[in-house]
């Protein structure tokens, strides 16, 4: 009988012995890493055509470099990413290499000291940074520092529907009464005029970022500097115009329980003839779309009276990749961020495979891309670089710069302009004071 | 067996046996509630240092609009939640009690839902209340009622529509109980009812919910807890919105917390979440007393 009980009581301590070295030894395990092992984490999915490019990279890194290092990818799409990088940024064991956002999104991380400025290396390689275009690193620069390295440039423009237009025997408008009166037209002819999800509040933001600069391009500048110029005329002015598109019924009805796909859908069937979006859809809209023949794009109108020109684009950058200060080995990293800039990936796999906009330097065979593609990268040589523009909620960080698009939200939905922005001042102003 | 008796009669060995869930009990499951606790007094990032700010997040949780609105909402889905639920529960369990044909179809046609994960149910109802080819308003559409067709996951409908979803997913769930709790009622109780001439209403509201309070009991306190921390149906269809209509206690946490990277904000939120939810536990157990029936 003691007997027996003598062996449950083994039985059960030798199971947690060896639980506790089990676990203690998978914890080991991850921290130390194997040294000539980077880790390099990214949030895209296996639909992403730039996973095939660092599928590539990584593979031809891995075979043959002098460091003696081998890069290892971890994917972890959407969300959870997000998510999964705080974790590991709190308890201080981020990845070597890591997937990071611009701007607003970078600086905490950059002010907490936890990204390398790629810049050190690169200055000493100017043939690598000759590769870029001009201006795609303005917002991963911080104190005269680059942090980080995109991939690919993205900007917004108006898609269309060329055979609609031509039906009701309309143009792409260059001014705002002329693009009052293409909706007019439409909404006559039942056609939804604006491919819009209004679920997802930065969409929407878009529209307002545009009217704003058209309006007066040094709003975008002030409140940069003081919180108070939230209340300024040229948004109370941009809260009244998204009102006026709303009233003139330019966007399809039951816009806040459209998501994405929904919306691109109006506009693929042809029941919406307009579609506001980021230039990363020319790739779909050109070879996926049923309407992908019939798509052009044009730049958003002017607005008369206002200060802003044609040329100023919402633009920016994305997919950027930082290397974090904890970094085993900077070099190598350098090196294979390096490699992700060749031709190779840049030109045949993102422009002229995938249809995306890379921010290396290239020139596409035309044959190889589509006429939209073609169109939109003709219409980005016009972009006026100085009075142009980033989504506000990448430029203005996660409070003010969501702030702004729940700011719009609430506007599409009725609220008064005036009061709307003044609750975004106030929160803009607690937040800078910090 | 006579060892296993011995065994389980010894002190040690109760010891060692509870060991396991007395450890997970009183560290791995408080800790981190104690943790977020000690956190809601901080401001923090996770990036850079933590800064002790007193009771300046509790202060300005109380003076942000959203979460207020935020406690409401969740108050609202809460009330429909349980009205829907429990009538409908009771009403489809005492159906099923008196069918014999096709009850096994029945019961299972209502708690399939249950065992769906709620991301699925989630993005499922979204197109249900899709204002263009929605089912909700296709239906009314072809029965010619459009000038009911409406945008049902408006700032006017969203809460609503939200806990209609809720009921859907959960209501075979609490009818599976209920049939249970009906089924154990002992013949004769119900026998004895009809001879003294009850029927109908009278014979539910008299004999059968007396004789399942406790199931039903057990069933609000389960729907109010639920809806407490109602988050992921909110979340999936809506975001919270539109313009934070739908924001619920738990988004609110999740979008302070680990959108807007303010977490002391956020701890400061579902301790107070955590509060609220032990005081009700607490209050439902007082006032609903237990009864034990014995036949």
């Amino acid at each position: 009988m003691k007997k027996s009980l003598r062996f449950i009581a083994l039985a059960v301590l030798v199971i947690f012995a060896f639980s506790f070295v089990l676990l203690t030894q998978v914890g080991e395990k991850k921290v130390q890493g194997a040294t000539n092992e980077l880790t390099f984490w990214s949030w895209v999915s296996d639909s992403d055509t730039i996973k095939q490019v660092y599928e590539q990279a990584i593979k031809e890194f891995n075979s043959n470099n002098k460091y003696g290092v081998k890069i290892k990818a971890v994917y972890t799409p959407g969300e959870q990413y997000k998510t999964k990088l705080q974790t590991a940024m709190a308890a201080n064991n981020p990845p070597d290499i890591l997937n990071m956002w611009a701007a607003g999104k970078m600086k905490p991380y950059v002010d907490a000291n936890r990204l390398y400025p790629i810049s050190d290396i690169m200055n000493k390689d100017k043939q690598w940074k000759d590769r870029y275009v001009d201006g795609v690193f303005d917002l991963t620069t911080f104190n005269g520092k680059i942090y980080g390295i995109p991939q690919i440039r993205v900007a917004t423009v108006i898609y269309y529907n060329k055979e609609i237009f031509k039906k009701y025997n309309l143009t792409p408008p260059k001014k705002w009464s002329e693009l009052v009166n293409v909706i007019k037209v439409l909404t006559r002819n039942g056609i939804i005029p604006f491919a819009l999800d209004a679920r997802d509040p930065w969409i929407l933001a878009m529209y307002a970022e545009y009217i704003a600069n058209r309006i007066d391009p040094d709003a975008y500048r002030k409140v940069q500097k003081d919180p108070n110029a939230w209340t300024d005329k040229a948004f109370i002015e941009t809260g009244k115009k998204i009102q006026e598109l709303v009233k003139l019924g330019a966007f399809p009805k039951g816009a806040t329980s459209l998501d994405y796909v929904a919306a691109r859908n109006l506009f693929d069937q042809g029941k919406a003839a307009m579609y506001v979006m980021g230039i990363w859809d020319v790739g779909y809209l050109s070879t996926q779309s049923p309407v992908k023949n019939k798509v052009g794009a044009f730049k958003w109108p002017e607005i008369e009276g206002g200060k802003g020109n044609i040329n100023n684009f919402l633009a920016g950058i994305e997919q950027v990749i930082a290397v974090s200060s904890n970094c085993k080995n900077k070099q190598a990293a350098a090196a294979w961020l390096k490699l992700l800039s060749e031709q190779r990936y840049a030109k045949d796999l993102l422009a002229e495979k995938a249809g995306y906009f890379p921010s290396v330097k290239v020139n596409p065979d035309p044959k190889k891309v589509t006429g939209l593609y073609l169109e939109v990268l003709n219409m980005l040589k016009d972009q006026n670089t100085k009075d142009s523009f980033t989504y506000y909620d990448v430029m203005f960080g996660p409070i003010i710069g969501d702030g702004f698009n729940n700011t719009i939200q609430s506007i599409y939905l009725g609220k008064d302009p005036v009061e709307a922005f003044k609750k975004l001042a106030d929160i803009a102003k607690k937040e800078m004071k910090k | 067996m006579k060892h296993l008796e011995k065994a389980f009669g010894n002190k040690l060995a109760i010891a060692l046996f509870i060991a396991p869930a007395l450890i997970l009990f009183t560290v791995v499951v408080p800790l981190p509630i104690l943790h977020s606790f000690y956190m809601s007094f901080f401001k923090w990032d996770m990036l850079s240092e933590m800064t002790y700010t007193g009771f300046e997040n509790y202060k300005e949780l109380f003076s942000d609009e959203i979460f207020i609105s935020s406690i409401f909402h969740t108050i609202e889905i809460t009330i429909l939640s349980l009205i829907l639920q429990v009538s409908l529960g009771l009403f489809l369990a005492l159906c099923i009690v008196n069918i014999t044909r096709g009850r096994k179809y029945y019961q299972n046609a209502f708690f399939i839902p249950n065992v769906l994960s709620s991301a699925v149910i989630g993005i499922l109802w979204f197109f249900v209340y899709n204002y263009d080819f929605g089912l909700i308003n296709s239906i009314l559409k072809t029965v010619g009622l459009q000038s009911l067709q409406q945008e049902w996951l408006s700032q006017k409908y969203v809460i609503f529509a939200l806990s209609i979803t809720t009921c859907w997913q959960w209501v075979g769930y609490h009818m599976i109980l209920y049939v249970a709790a009906i089924s154990g009622i002992p013949q004769d109780i119900i026998e004895a009812a009809i001879v003294d001439g009850a029927q109908g209403f009278k014979m539910v509201s008299k004999i059968i919910i007396p004789q399942i309070l406790p199931v039903l009991r057990v069933s609000i306190v389960l729907i109010i807890t639920g809806s407490l921390k109602y988050f992921d149906m909110a979340w999936i269809m809506t975001e919270g919105g539109p313009d934070f209509a739908s924001e619920t206690i738990a988004t609110y946490i999740y979008r302070t917390a680990f959108n807007k990277l303010q977490y002391g904000l956020g701890s400061a939120a579902s301790t107070f979440l955590f509060a609220v939810s032990i005081l009700i536990t607490i209050v439902i157990n007082k006032f609903a007393a237990k009864r034990e029936i014995a036949y």
